[in-house]
């Protein structure tokens, strides 16, 4: 089972939107959003494996704390998905 | 290289209140801070891109903030405020490192304002590293600053009143919550809360108003609950909680399970001290107070000359005291600066020590209810990771903690926890917490987990830029 995600709509209204592709996959995130939320949104968790146990790990203190959201952006590792904004068709590897 | 009379770093209700003081007096304030709007967390702003269309959906900490930012606006010519920009290193010579857009640059400042505010206390139990676990205030952050939820069905566990406030702004925007568990014993206190809140009404508003609106929702509070368990298959399926006693300890046969995909963990807030300990500040710890702290003057002065220290990152005590502190912080670095006559400050100072007084008295109540009791810590089991960065269990710490005369280094230098990525930020507090469990005496300064610089992630390139504009 995966999370249940979902953009509110309340209080805001979105800019424009575009696609970045994550592990081969493209998927909509919309200007403003981090790189966590557009995968969030679109039911990706899953962010980094971790080293010896190889778990899955996701956002956990969403404000750049506790580095468990590492990705790899464009080819460049550890780029933290909670605090980094999505760009139109950018690369991401979890 | 840049120059600042006043330089602050971190640029919430700590920093701003202290550089539109300062600023307001006429010192050329520059701010630094890592996001990309100021707010810090409490007034965390929407991020660029997302319209507001409707304030009222944003809670009263938006309102607030409105009128803190105005204040902000009008000495802005004053401040150089600089977004994006992470500090990495403090130097003995009046010199801060940080980096920003991919480059490394230094200030030289005349007096330094630490505002580093703080983070959701880590505490380890089973399956608290599966997706779908994630902190209070990381929530709210994906609601305030990106809005999104991040689960249909949410479960939060924790103490205090940060957790009303999460479940308010969650059922405004729409979550279903399952419950909200309170470890701690808030019955028996109503009376003891209700005094601390005496002179205190703005709190008691919000509060009730938060209780009301969680009410509405038929959301349950549950008190002396805790969670000891999240189950699933890559992402949260199951949490398991259970009653606990006044030391916070399961209580065994009260074990119920929910279906939940989300959980949400608040139990207070830890200071980030890493910048007052890089400047070799004195410190002291106090649980209470969110473990280690810099030891302070009066007007908020640490025990290096020039540096002062503010908001949650010196004591974790909310907003207004954040605001409070920057504002008297302000004051002494004016007044250091020789700007300003004296007598009239004085009493502005004094009128501002009263308020703080007022505002600890409800936090001491608070603390009675929160303050981290025993059994939090003795939810990990054998396989229950502790230090994430590394993958470092519980198994492999256990013996050594239960040595007599450990230290947090010995620790450290025998696993490698708190050596990872994190720089111990989420390690560190567990561990210090677990030694306090088994009886150690810890230490007073923080020189167990040293920190060095970096102490912030900067990319290599950043690094090895650094010498460039000096
Ligand atoms: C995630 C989270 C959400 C919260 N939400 C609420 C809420 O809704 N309501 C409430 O009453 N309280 C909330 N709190 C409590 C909150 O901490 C205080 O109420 C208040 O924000 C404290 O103000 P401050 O100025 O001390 O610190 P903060 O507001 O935390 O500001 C500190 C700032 O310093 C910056 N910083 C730290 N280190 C560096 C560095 N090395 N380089 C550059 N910048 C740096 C941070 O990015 C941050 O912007 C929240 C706390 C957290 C952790």
């Amino acid at each position: 089972m995966a999370g249940n995600a979902h953009r509110i709509e309340k209080g805001v209204s979105r800019g424009n939107h575009f696609e970045i592709i994550v592990d081969g996959r493209r998927i909509t995130a919309y200007e403003g959003e981090t790189i966590g939320t557009a995968m969030m949104a679109a039911g990706l968790y899953i962010l980094r494996t971790s080293t010896e146990k190889k778990e899955p790990r996701g956002i956990f203190c969403g404000i750049g704390v506790c580095q468990e959201c590492r990705v790899t952006v464009n080819g460049i590792p550890n780029i933290q998905a909670c605090k980094t904004l999505a760009t139109p068709e950018c690369c991401v590897e979890s | 290289m840049e120059k600042a009379e006043l330089a602050i770093i971190g640029g919430g209700p700590g920093g701003i209140s202290a550089a539109v003081e300062a600023a307001g007096s006429g010192v050329n304030v520059t701010i630094l801070d890592e996001n990309a709007r100021i707010g810090g967390q409490i007034f965390r702003q929407l991020e660029k891109g997302f319209t507001l269309t409707n304030p009222e959906a944003m809670g009263r900490d938006y309102q607030k903030s409105v009128d803190l930012f105005r204040q902000f606006k009008k000495v802005a010519s004053r401040i150089n405020y600089l977004n994006h920009a992470t500090v990495w290193g403090i130097f003995d010579d009046h010199r801060i490192a940080y980096g920003r857009n991919g480059k490394s640059k230094t200030i030289e400042y005349k007096n330094l304002v630490i505002a580093s505010g703080a983070y959701d206390r880590p505490v380890p139990f089973p399956g608290w590293t599966l997706p779908g676990v994630l902190t209070a205030g990381g929530a709210q952050n994906l609601v305030k600053n990106q809005r999104i939820l991040p689960g249909k069905k949410i479960l939060l566990a924790g103490t205090g009143p940060l957790q009303l406030v999460v479940a308010h702004q969650l059922i405004q925007a729409g979550a279903d919550i399952a419950a909200i568990l309170e470890v701690g014993d808030v019955k028996g206190m109503w009376l003891k809360l209700m005094q601390g809140m005496w002179g205190n009404w703005g709190y008691a508003g919000d509060g009730l108003r938060y209780v009301q609106t969680i009410h509405k929702a038929g959301v349950p509070i549950m008190q002396n609950h805790i969670i000891t368990r999240a189950n699933g298959n890559q992402h949260v399926e199951e949490a398991v909680i259970a009653r606990v006693d006044k030391d916070w300890r399961v209580i065994h046969g009260t074990q119920k399970s929910l279906k939940v995909d989300t959980v949400c963990l608040g139990y207070g807030l830890v200071t980030s001290t890493e910048l007052t300990r890089l400047a070799q500040c004195d410190h002291t710890y106090d649980s209470g107070l969110g473990g280690y702290v810099p030891v302070r003057s009066e007007t908020m002065e640490t025990s290096q000359k020039g540096i002062f220290a503010v908001g949650d990152g010196a004591g974790v005590a909310g907003s207004q005291v954040a605001l409070t502190e920057g504002q008297i912080a302000g004051i002494a670095v004016v007044q250091a600066l020789g700007r300003a006559s004296g007598a009239e400050q004085k009493k502005t100072l004094a009128g501002l020590q009263k308020k703080l007084a007022r505002h600890h008295r409800l936090r001491q109540v608070l603390d009675d209810i929160s303050r981290p009791r025993p059994g939090l810590y003795e939810l990990a089991e054998d396989e229950t990771i502790i230090c994430r960065c590394e993958d470092i269990t519980f198994k492999q710490i256990k013996p050594l903690i239960q040595k007599e005369g450990i230290k947090a280094k010995d620790i450290k230098r025998r696993t490698r926890v708190g050596m990872g990525s994190c720089g111990g930020r989420m390690c560190g507090p567990i561990l210090i917490e677990l030694l306090r469990n088994l009886g150690m005496q810890v230490s007073k300064q923080p020189d167990g987990l040293n920190v060095r610089p970096p102490v912030k992630p900067v990319s290599l390139g950043v690094l090895a830029g650094a010498g460039d504009n000096q």
